[in-house]
């Protein structure tokens, strides 16, 4: 709970609260739909997301509504049974065949490099990272399992990339005056990474 | 890797003290907004099917019992009488889902096949689209056929040349121009299947809160000392169990939660002394499962380790009949949040914000 002192399992009209949803779904009490655990404030404080994969994943109208964004953890989970939180009552959705979730492996390779990204402290809220944090994001990508599958996205380099060539490229992105990397939509920061590498 | 482990379901049923209660209570409530009514809703809300129906019995079998297989969402799906704790619906509806549609593909496949050792799972190669399953107790001989437009059960009488197909769910569910329904694997919905998978499903989300880790550094010792589980129970119903089940019954439905118990179910190393319990209910099953562990991973172990648990509540929800008498009845949610709650541990909850100065 990311405020035990004023955090309840049950809310008005006696509603499961997201820690009480969270401690069903994945065991830990935890306030937040998001992957992994979000560092704000130079560390002081820790808002704790979902840590692993999950057997039954959570979708909620709340997303829609654009008030906060469920990680992939949630949306991916081991089968395709969601539970689906809306205005007034938490319902199921379920498929018979794990069809649903099937994912494209691009989609696979943003949700890691997205986590990457995120685990940078204040990352998440700010978007940017500095340019000294690269090496730790690209490491942090080599690190997630589906990296092993990645010689599909042409992304051989993640692995071969050494220290000393982070270094460059971090030389080359100030020299341009490129310091800040963007994770935006698509796998930009990839690309441009990539497209650095390719041709440099 | 591999430990030689033997299992003890052990019971610790000690009462709850007043103050643990009422800590649930405030971690439950939030005192500015609830209401006696939307805790009287969460009191009168049990886990049950429409076909299981605990107080309905009669009703229940009157609209129901006519159409034993064919509309299965009765069989299978939880009904809400009161609003309020569909979350806690929703998850047990999640879990039970998942354990029909796709228990076969958890880790611990072997260990679901043994807890049905009655079905045995036949796949035909020559026919990717069929799944046999063969009951030795009915005798009966079960294949599930998946089309492009439905799937359809087949239940064959040895002795019956003819076989009625069943439907276990409508046409409208399926598009007709999908073509990948073949990878399914529909066990047929009957009340036992229904009945071990809701008691197991119950048992996933505790073993799940039991253990699922606090901090990112876990050994196997560790893993082991987090696994126990707490089933809340009326006191009533922990003594009158074995000696006599109708009365447990009718107690149980108007048991005040005053009276409530603690059971603890846990896993115990081989040669550990467990000096507070006083009962030891030994499980075979279990025991043959336990000694074929294999795992790769403190991840893995916990994963194995957690399934194991699950299905010790099972077990012993099957077992002592808790499940339907008292689960099934009314507060059967709250009696389950609060196994919950003092499953994970209050301390636990709360960890969160940490501040470092």
């Amino acid at each position: 709970m990311d405020d035990p002192l004023s955090t309840h399992l049950t809310s008005q009209f006696g509603q499961c609260s997201q820690e009480l949803i969270n401690l069903t779904l994945t065991g830990q009490a935890v306030s937040n739909v998001f992957d992994n655990t979000l560092i704000l404030h130079d560390g002081s404080v820790q808002c704790r997301g979902i840590s692993s994969q999950v057997h039954i994943g959570y979708l909620t109208h709340l997303e829609a509504l654009r008030y906060c964004q469920v990680g992939s953890y949630f949306k991916s989970p081991k089968f395709p049974i969601w539970m689906i939180g809306s205005q007034s009552h938490f319902s199921v959705l379920f498929s018979t065949s794990y069809d649903p979730l099937k994912e494209d492996p691009t989609q696979v390779l943003l949700n890691n490099c997205r986590r990457a990204f995120a685990s940078i402290p204040s990352a998440e809220e700010s978007g940017f990272i500095a340019s000294t944090s690269l090496g730790d994001v690209l490491d942090a990508i080599r690190e997630t399992e589906f990296c092993s599958d990645t010689h599909n996205l042409k992304m051989n380099w993640l692995h071969q990339i050494n220290q000393c060539q982070i270094d460059k490229l971090v030389a080359h992105l100030e020299v341009i005056h490129f310091i800040i990397v963007i994770l935006n939509n698509e796998n930009s920061f990839l690309k441009n990474i990539d497209s650095y590498y390719n041709n440099p | 890797m591999m430990l030689n482990f033997v299992h003890f379901l052990s019971c610790d049923d000690g009462s709850i003290p007043p103050s643990v209660l009422k800590d649930i209570d405030r971690l439950l409530w939030d005192q500015r907004v609830v209401t006696i009514d939307d805790i009287q809703r969460w009191l009168s809300q049990g886990i049950h099917t429409a076909a299981s129906s605990f107080n309905n019995t009669s009703n229940a079998s009157s609209n129901f019992a006519s159409d034993e297989m064919g509309d299965s969402i009765h069989q299978w799906g939880l009904v809400q009488d009161h609003g309020g704790p569909c979350g806690v619906l929703a998850a047990i509806q999640s879990e039970l889902l998942a354990l029909i549609l796709f228990g076969h593909d958890l880790p611990c496949d072997r260990l679901y096949n043994k807890v049905f050792p009655h079905i045995k799972r036949t796949n035909d190669i020559s026919s990717t689209t069929t799944t046999s399953y063969h009951d030795t107790q009915s005798n009966k001989s079960i294949s599930i056929e998946t089309s492009t437009t439905s799937i359809t059960t087949e239940i064959r009488n040895r002795n019956e040349t003819t076989a009625p197909l069943l439907r276990i769910f409508p046409d409208s569910l399926f598009n007709d121009d999908d073509n990948d329904l073949q990878q399914q694997r529909i066990p047929m919905i009957d009340s036992s299947l229904i009945h071990r998978s809701m008691a197991t499903a119950l048992g996933w989300i505790l073993a799940r809160a039991a253990m699922a880790s606090t901090s990112a550094e876990d050994d196997i010792e560790t893993i082991f000392q987090q696994a126990n589980v707490k089933l809340v129970l009326p006191s009533s119903f922990c003594m009158n169990v074995k000696e006599n089940p109708v009365r447990s019954l009718q107690a149980s439905s108007t048991e005040k939660l005053s009276f409530l118990r603690c059971i603890t179910l846990m896993l115990a190393q081989k040669d550990t002394v467990l000096s507070h319990s006083n009962s030891h209910i030994h499980s075979p099953l279990m025991d043959s499962l336990f000694a074929t562990l294999r795992w790769s991973s403190p991840d893995d172990f916990r994963l194995h380790i957690m399934s194991l648990l699950a299905y010790c509540v099972a077990d012993y929800l099957q077992f002592s009949k808790a499940l339907y008498q008292f689960f099934n009845a009314d507060g059967g949610v709250i009696r389950f949040t609060q196994s919950l709650i003092l499953t994970r541990g209050i301390v636990r909850m709360q960890q969160g914000i940490l501040i470092v100065s």
